[in-house]
């Protein structure tokens, strides 16, 4: 991990056009500021991680394939020829 | 949106599931550029729906790890769900302000079988782009966990 020193006022830049700015830190914690381009997401983590835990409960509506079938990533990569159908 | 038709062959995809075998028209892919928080792999997605199984639809991934998804139209959980993109939300999904878009909450059940619709984070599709996206805020009075009732 990349680590910086950084005073009040002061930021790093990440990239084309993200900027991090430490507005100010106290007993409270550290404020960040985030510039970033509309394109770019940003997240506070544990927010982020909460979704991604939730979506994993979700992912299994219609299971996984039934052994020894081609999972759904096999059959898409497959090209796929039924002619009566 | 997987209606049968009467295309070529080559412009179908096999989904297996644990129900059997569906097929999708290529053409009906939606587009995810960032994937699903937890499934940034997943890029394409077909949103399956039925009469029989309304007002409940599938969202599936056809590739990256296996993941299907049940998912709900979050006004018909709570007809007052109200939720605003950001310009940011908007240009990821390259819709304008007036622009309709189709929103989704997707759906957990826990073991006792009771279903739970995620209104914190709904998953936006484009219809005319063909683009989808969830949409993560950063605050949200919807819970991640909304009870829904399922006859």
């Amino acid at each position: 991990m990349l680590v910086f020193s950084r005073r009040r006022g002061e930021a790093v830049v990440v990239g084309d056009g993200i900027e991090i700015v430490v507005l100010s830190s106290g007993k409270e914690g550290v404020r960040i500021g985030v510039r970033a381009p509309l394109s770019v997401a940003v997240h506070r983590k544990e927010i982020y991680d909460q979704i991604c835990e939730e979506n994993r409960q979700a992912a299994g509506a219609l299971g996984p394939a039934p052994a020894g079938e081609p999972s759904v990533s096999e059959a898409a990569a497959r090209p796929t020829r039924r002619d009566r159908r | 949106m997987a209606a049968a038709g009467a295309e070529t062959p080559t412009d179908r995809i096999t989904l297996s599931t644990r129900f059997g075998e569906f097929e999708a028209d290529s053409r009906n892919l939606l587009s995810f550029p960032a994937g699903l928080p937890g499934f940034e792999q997943c890029h394409r997605f077909v949103l399956l729906a039925s009469i029989e199984a309304a007002p409940l639809q599938v969202l599936m991934s056809v590739d990256g790890p296996p993941a299907s998804f049940l998912a709900i139209e979050p006004r018909i959980v709570l007809p007052t769900y109200r939720c605003v993109l950001s310009a940011s939300d908007r240009q990821r999904l390259a819709v304008a302000e007036s622009d309709t878009v189709l929103w989704l909450s997707l759906l957990t059940v826990n073991d006792e079988g009771a279903a739970f619709a995620n209104l914190r984070a709904p998953v936006v599709i484009n219809p005319a782009g063909m683009v989808g996206y969830q949409v993560v805020p950063q605050d949200s009075l919807y819970p991640l966990r909304h009870p829904v009732t399922l006859d």
